[in-house]
């Protein structure tokens, strides 16, 4: 490739993370400045406005922002996201996951790093890291030092596995990539449930998108049962005020189909646009199955 | 307006603003006077190039045929004069960063208010921020913001763009940017926008506000009016029918607009219904999506 050298970037990363991603000095004609900039959870708004309620809407740790510069050239933005458990840089990448796959030969099938580009940008989970590389301008050679950069920033992490969470249900839905997330906003961007966070997520509890054909499923896993169960009393309450008796396990025909929640320990199940009870029932016996063979229940 | 639970049950079974509350009786009586509703797309295709580049004479070509569409003046320097005289202190608000407005652009509006309308360049101001006192030395504002999708606020464009006016942006994400029309009623920025000018050259249909390549597409367009929700409600089709396109398959926003609808509905800032609104089309017609 065409790299003069690495060399660590000066920055003050306060983390115990993962040790500062070293990047070339060169990559194809573009170059970067000695040092790079470090984004925190308290500068982040500062650096990307609104934005960065995504980031933090993980267990986000600091941000490394690196611009490769070459004249006559667009730039390439390089942002590496430290996160704090390898987890939430997986359920970054999993937000988002149309693109061409890259296989730069590393991991074994569905382990870091796993890397998407589209366009120009490359889309990388490497352990705790999320990445993005970005050439303003997609040329051949773009997209060949995009690679490299994401390729590099790879092999300094350490491999790991999708959230043990993910890895239960996986085989479940073959047919939809699942999507992981911590924060009712997110969930809020990728499955509009409601205004406020009637389901009581925040950073410590993870929770899973699914969907089946028009049915959607949510499986929530929260730090002890009896949060998981005011959470779903609340639910109810909140989602289904036209159902008095609403309670965990029952279906409930809504505007577009069933609605659901079943309480299993520190899980909750929850259904909506379920086209019938009997597929409805049978979806959460699987899922509760899953999760007891994985010794999760 | 109250911090009233919204659920998605509520889309499945009415409008956005009646799920965000509102009732057409106040709807009504916001109504206090009648609506401009005219909106104006002006396209070029060879404004930008493969490199994304500019061509400013094409682009200030633009900038005049939209002045003129929008004031109905013979001539730009005519639609100018109609904005700002010159004795106004004009405050520019474009997006600054993360999909910003061209600076092509913000360059080109200062200069024609300048060369075509009189104003010393001392009489216009970058507005955009949290201080409001610039906003208050103000005697006309021209909103310039770039058009976006914004995963928090579902449109990232015409509403969004006074957020920081508010100095606490973060109170007006998720399913609260129902409210982002309030801004437009403080003192210190009601009445004050004479022209709300969208830069289209460049947009991006999701994943807003970082920059993703995958959906961002060749527009070349500058979109507006001087009802900021209208020029916001042909924002949303545009937006909207780019991403039905890409999917193939209807591909809603997601968390929903509300401020859309809730600005016309809850604020009465302007209209939010596309029969309501007169749209004029100049130039290159390919992919005009609405």
């Amino acid at each position: 490739m065409f790299f003069l050298f690495l060399a660590t970037l000066p920055m003050t990363i306060n983390t115990n993370v993962v040790f500062p991603i070293q990047l070339p000095r060169q990559v194809e004609h573009w170059s970067r400045p000695d040092s790079a900039q470090t984004i925190t959870a308290q500068t982040i708004f500062d650096y990307m406005d609104g934005a960065g309620e995504l980031y933090l809407g993980f267990r986000f740790d600091s941000l490394q922002v690196v611009e490769y510069t070459a004249e006559g050239s667009y730039n390439l933005l390089v942002e590496i996201y430290y996160m704090q458990e390898s987890d939430d840089a997986f359920g970054l990448l999993s937000l988002d996951l149309d693109g061409e796959r890259i296989d730069w030969g590393a991991a074994p099938e569905a382990s870091s790093p796993s890397a998407l580009y589209g366009a120009g940008l490359l889309r990388l989970w490497a352990g705790p890291v999320y990445a993005r590389v970005m050439a303003f301008q997609e040329t051949e050679t773009a997209r060949r030092a995009v690679l490299e950069l994401g390729r590099v920033i790879a092999a300094q992490c350490r491999s790991a596995r999708p959230p043990k969470l993910i890895q239960m249900v996986q085989p479940l839905f073959t047919n939809a990539p699942l999507k992981y997330f911590r924060s009712h906003l997110v969930l809020n961007s990728i499955f509009y449930l409601a205004s406020q966070n009637i389901l009581d997520l925040d950073l410590s509890v993870e929770g899973v998108y699914a969907h089946e054909g028009q049915m959607k499923v949510l499986l929530l896993h929260y730090p002890e049962a009896r949060r998981a169960a005011a959470a779903a009393q609340f639910f109810l309450q909140s989602y289904l005020p036209d159902h008095q008796s609403a309670r965990c396990g029952g279906f409930y025909p809504l505007e577009s189909g069933y609605c659901a929640c079943f309480h299993a320990g520190v899980y909750l199940i929850l259904l909506f646009d379920c086209p019938d009870i009997d597929s409805g029932r049978q979806w959460v016996q699987t899922i509760e199955c899953r999760l007891r063979t994985g010794d999760r229940l | 307006m109250n911090d009233r639970l919204i659920t998605r049950r509520d889309f499945a079974r009415t409008s956005l603003a009646a799920a965000a509350g509102a009732s057409l009786t106040s709807a009504a009586t916001l109504r206090a006077k009648p609506r401009s509703s005219r909106v104006v797309i002006v396209r070029e295709e060879a404004v930008l190039d493969t490199a994304h580049k500019v061509n400013k004479a094409i682009l200030q070509k633009m900038l005049d045929q939209t002045v003129m569409a929008v004031t109905g003046g013979n001539a730009a320097a005519d639609g100018w004069k109609a904005i700002a005289a010159v004795k106004d202190k004009v405050g520019l608000v474009p997006t600054p960063h993360l999909n910003p407005t061209h600076p092509e652009l913000i360059e080109l509006v200062a200069s024609s208010l300048q060369n075509q309308a009189g104003l010393p360049a001392e009489r216009i101001v970058n507005a955009q921020g949290r201080n409001l006192e610039i906003v208050k030395s103000c005697t006309v504002l021209i909103a310039l913001p770039a058009l976006k999708a914004h995963w928090l606020t579902g449109i990232g464009t015409v509403l969004k763009n006074y957020i920081m006016f508010s100095g606490n942006p973060q109170a007006y994400h998720d399913s609260r940017n129902v409210k982002l029309g309030e801004i437009w009623k403080l003192p210190e920025v009601e009445g004050k926008t004479k022209l709300v000018l969208v830069d289209a050259l460049y947009p991006l249909c999701d994943k807003g506000p970082q920059p993703d390549p995958r959906y961002k597409w060749h527009y070349n367009g500058l979109i507006a009016g001087t009802d900021p929700v209208a020029v916001e409600t042909v924002c949303l089709n545009i937006i909207t029918k780019k991403r039905e396109l890409i999917k193939g398959e209807p591909w809603p926003l997601t968390p929903p607009p509300l401020c859309v609808e809730a600005a016309d509905k809850l604020y009465g800032l302007g209209t939010s219904s596309m029969d309501e609104i007169s749209l004029e089309r100049i130039g290159w017609r390919k992919e005009l999506l609405v």
